[in-house]
């Protein structure tokens, strides 16, 4: 066996062959989790607030983004506004969870970029700056949202892998995504949140163990062949005589 | 006809001459890819539109690396290319501004330039990060550089 044959959070190695980029299942799944309750909640609301804006006909969450929202990026690739975008942020504390399991600690940042700073847009859609975090703020602790996989429970294995997750803070209004502060002025809120992974093994790493018997010979070092064989015997599966028999 | 729409030909044609005489050693092309997923950055990729930027006779444009002082004092990362003058469109030649800054582009499409000359021989993707219009006969690109594009593979793999 060449491979760890182990997993932290939902991150399991060996790694899929047929997948053609480096997985990150809980970003995935919270990213699609959070676009799909937003959309759900404030899809009514929202497009009778955009009418007549640059946001007219649009979702509330209009894209997702994978990556950490930075000029660089959205110069190559188009971002549709409304946009919901995830990364992992800061460092990862390692820590023992038990003995012989580790957990890790992260945080993540979850930013709604509203749009380019548009009047209109400001006076009509600037509030929702304040929903999306509370929504996010539910969806954790109800682990789900009914708009999103029949309102399965989140977070646990094949569903981001996360062993906990809870909301830190947020932080809305007019902000650049710019270098130095050049960029373009936005409408937008940044959530911090943080998760626990633990790692584990892959079911089925190993064979099922089902006893062992070990045996220990007492060997005089300088006299090879004297030695009292099975001086010690030790058995996982005995079964110890009832008290009184012989 | 305005005065810059009787010049523009003429300036098509003289932007081409440093070209014709092989002093424009790279070439800069417009290209928006398509990924179709369903959320941002995955799915499989297609090209949607790749557009060269020329002069008169297929002539290249002048490319120009950012110099030390422009890279300290501009903020502008190393490699950093300006690439212009370029003739606006008219009728017979130019190209569109909407080329330039991919009009063309629907949400979730790629937008990069390539760029292939001495330095790229290979082409190196860059991307937009400003585009001037605000002279009438001629366009400005300065250009970020992302990477070097991966080497084409040769035909029976021969090294």
């Amino acid at each position: 066996m060449t491979t760890l044959n182990q997993h932290i959070g939902d991150v399991s190695l060996p790694l899929d062959d047929a997948s053609p980029v480096f997985p990150d299942p809980a970003l995935d799944q919270l990213l699609k989790l959070f676009a799909s309750a937003i959309n759900a909640e404030l899809s009514d609301r929202f497009t009778e607030a955009a009418a007549g804006t640059t946001l007219a006909e649009k979702n509330p969450v209009q894209s997702t983004l994978p990556l950490e929202p930075d000029p660089r990026t959205v110069r190559e690739w188009k971002p549709g506004f409304p946009l919901l975008a995830l990364h992992r942020f800061g460092p990862a504390n390692y820590e023992e969870h038990t003995l012989t399991l580790e957990k890790r600690t992260q945080q993540w940042q979850l930013h709604y970029i509203l749009s380019p700073g548009d009047v209109q847009i400001r006076r009509r859609l600037q509030g929702i700056l304040t929903f999306v975090p509370s929504i996010v703020s539910l969806v954790i602790r109800r682990r789900g949202h009914a708009s999103f996989e029949d309102g399965a429970s989140q977070f646990g294995s094949g569903k981001g892998g996360l062993a906990a997750l809870r909301i830190v803070s947020s932080e809305g209004g007019q902000a650049r995504f710019g270098d130095e502060g050049d960029g373009a002025l936005y409408l937008a809120t940044t959530i911090t949140l943080e998760s626990v992974e633990i790692d584990g093994w892959n079911e089925g790493s190993f064979d099922e163990f089902e006893g062992a018997t070990f045996t220990l010979d007492l060997l005089n070092q300088n006299e090879s062949e004297n030695k009292i064989e099975a001086f010690v015997i030790g058995d996982t599966d005995h079964v110890p005589p009832p008290h009184g028999s012989d | 006809m305005t005065l810059a729409d009787s010049l523009k030909p003429a300036l098509h044609a003289i932007r081409a001459i440093p070209g014709q005489l092989g002093i424009r050693p790279y070439t800069v092309t417009a290209v928006i890819r398509r990924l179709d997923g369903a959320h941002g950055l995955q799915g499989a990729e297609s090209e949607i539109q790749r557009v060269d930027i020329r002069e008169a006779g297929g002539q290249p444009p002048k490319v120009r690396f950012a110099n030390d002082e422009e890279l300290a004092l501009g903020g502008i990362g190393k490699g950093s290319i300006t690439v212009g003058p370029i003739t606006p469109n008219f009728t017979g030649g130019g190209t569109s501004f909407d080329v330039l800054v991919a009009t063309a582009a629907q949400d979730h499409d790629l937008v990069h330039f390539e760029v292939t000359g001495p330095q790229f021989p290979t082409g190196a993707k860059f991307r937009l990060v400003d585009a001037q219009s605000d002279r009438a006969l001629r366009y400005m690109l300065r250009l970020e550089p992302i990477g070097a594009m991966p080497e084409a593979e040769e035909e029976n793999g021969n090294p």
